[in-house]
């Protein structure tokens, strides 16, 4: 089973909670598909890493020798990442996204396409499983494609090690990324947080979900911030008939456990959250 | 003068520093809009009452097949560098699937049957708002829910702002280390980054000052809830020689206020005398001569 965590707003608990499930969980396979802020592995310390080199993207360069300065790419190029600039074409490299179209009309053949930098994927062990992170290298764009690749590498780990359980840390927003993490995930977990722009963020993240019919679940996290605000967030949970698995009160224990990247399983076991999300989990995996 | 408010990790505090700067830059600049570039979950509006006075749509090229002129030879899937055609030549079947397009055009050159039409679809639009009982504006990106790039809806949001004429350009922006956050920062003169002192927040902020050391932008940060940590962040900023612009307490009031969509400076003394600071270092380093 593939269950990805998913918020829309940033910093609602997505990698606590995911971390927390990890624990619970116990044999699992952890993948970090939060690959320009990944910070799982700072929790799970993976030991034993293999690490893959990937170029996310490649841009189109100029041989000058060859360019005639015919502006015809110029012409063509949708992202505006082509000038010429006294008979000769000349790339912005960041402007560029690699669509490879310069290089198939350019009636000299001047242009050729180049791997961008390479960002790194690992796999490693660590103590409940696997994980499969990714480090996305500065100034490199195009984290969809990173998280794609990612994807692959996890559900290649889970078929060698028989396993069948991939929980999957999403990014925050609902862009490329995100839809990277949840495309073809059996169910989706959106952690919420009772803000109004937790909540905002919250539903648009539902109608991404939904939008790809994929059985959604909600998490309302520092459930006791807002009273009012977390009303409402059942009220409309039960009316979209999306079950809320589990409430997470504000505790202090979570914060000591952020503080001393610990899972809140291991620091505080007993705690109300620790109960909530062992009860979450069950619901989660039960069917 | 544009400034970005910014975050590797998400929820650190952009949202909240931004519209708290806003509201605190109103009283020492002439003309300040606000532009709400987090458009993939764009929520700046929620503090504010405002009424739209216009909105602008944002289309991008998303081409459609003719299926009359179509021979199924799969030449555009092959020119599509981004798997977003699926065409099978021997069953006749093609299907565009939009939500991995990038709008390059490239299968518009492709195909040889002139089947391929450049339609353009909505990706999301740029809402101008006007503060009811202020003279200042919000500029919101709003990206639809779907539709797989921010890029070019930041990128209008920022530039249509310019429209408002102001002193200063206040830009919240998307969180992450990547695309969207590099073109928010792009356009944007300095950058406000705002942590708080984790472990995972720190982690995620040392990357977002070497992608913009990678980009030669100005920067300097806002460490927030600043008393939860041990002074590593600190030491570590100090170290680097980065400016630490301000530290703002750990406070329940003020994610209080937050919850329910105010503005901490509008409730709150310690608020008000923090921003003010902030304000002043805004003024000082980037808007000497424009004060009102």
């Amino acid at each position: 089973m593939k269950i990805a965590i998913i918020s829309g707003k940033g910093g609602t608990g997505k990698s606590t909670i995911t971390s927390a499930l990890t624990a619970i969980a116990q044999d699992v396979i952890a993948v970090d598909c939060d690959v320009d802020a990944a910070n799982l592995y700072l929790i799970f310390h993976p030991t034993e890493e293999t690490t893959i080199p990937f170029s996310t993207s490649s841009h189109a360069v100029v041989n000058a020798e060859d360019c005639i300065g015919c502006s015809t790419c110029s012409d063509a190029c949708h992202f505006g990442a082509i000038e010429c600039i006294d008979g000769l074409a000349v790339v912005d490299e960041r402007a560029c996204e690699g669509c490879q179209l310069c290089t198939r009309i350019c009636p000299t053949q001047a242009i050729h396409m180049e791997a961008s930098k390479d960002s790194y994927i690992y796999i490693g062990n660590f103590r409940y499983g696997k994980m499969v992170r990714a480090r996305l290298t500065p100034g490199e764009e195009n984290s969809g494609m990173l998280v794609t690749q990612l994807r692959k590498k996890a559900e290649e780990t889970a078929k060698e090690k028989g396993d069948s359980l991939l929980l999957l840390d999403g990014p925050p927003g609902i862009g490329c990324p995100v839809i990277a993490s949840i495309t073809g995930v059996d169910k989706v977990v959106v952690v919420c947080e009772p803000s109004l722009s937790g909540i905002a963020d919250m539903k648009r993240a539902c109608q991404l979900a939904s939008s790809q019919e994929i059985p959604i679940y909600l998490i309302i996290n520092k459930c006791d911030l807002d009273q009012e605000n977390s009303d409402s967030v059942r009220a409309w949970a039960a009316e979209k008939q999306y079950p809320v698995i589990a409430m997470l009160p504000f505790e202090s224990d979570m914060v000591a456990a952020q503080m001393q990247a610990k899972t809140i399983m291991e620091y505080a076991p007993q705690s109300i959250c620790s109960n909530e999300l062992r009860k979450a989990f069950k619901q989660l995996t039960l069917s | 003068m544009k400034i970005a408010i910014a975050s590797g990790k998400g929820g650190t505090g952009k949202t909240f520093v931004a519209t708290n700067l806003y509201r605190s830059l109103q009283k020492r600049a002439q003309r300040v809009t606000l532009v709400d570039a987090d458009v993939e979950v764009p929520n700046d509006h929620l503090f504010f009452d405002t009424v739209c006075t216009k909105r602008n749509a944002i289309e991008e090229l998303k081409p459609t097949v003719d299926p009359e002129k179509c021979t199924y030879c799969g030449k555009c899937a092959e020119y599509c560098n981004y798997q977003a055609i699926f065409c099978i030549p021997s069953k006749g079947i093609i299907k565009m699937l939009h939500e991995w397009c990038h709008s390059c055009g490239a299968c518009l050159y492709a195909c040889p049957e002139e089947a391929m039409l450049a339609t353009q679809e909505e990706i999301g639009e740029v809402n101008f708002n006007q503060e009811i009982k202020e003279k200042h504006l919000l500029v919101e990106g709003r990206m639809r829910v779907t539709n797989n790039t921010a890029i070019p809806v930041i990128k209008a949001a920022i530039e249509q702002a310019e429209e408002t004429a102001s002193d200063l350009y206040l830009v919240d922006a998307p969180p992450g280390t990547s695309c969207p956050f590099i073109k928010t920062a792009e356009l944007s003169d300095y950058i406000i980054m705002v942590s708080e002192p984790t472990p995972f927040a720190l982690n995620d902020l040392k990357l977002s000052l070497d992608t913009l050391d990678t980009l030669n932008k100005p920067y300097g940060v806002i460490i927030n809830k600043a008393d939860i940590g041990d002074g590593t962040m600190r030491n570590y900023l100090q170290q680097r020689g980065v400016t630490i612009i301000d530290e703002l307490p750990y406070s329940t009031e003020w994610a209080h206020y937050y919850a329910k969509g105010l503005i901490a400076v509008e409730h709150s003394k310690e608020a008000e005398q923090h921003f003010e600071r902030c304000t002043t270092f805004i003024i000082n380093r980037n808007l000497k001569g424009k004060e009102a």
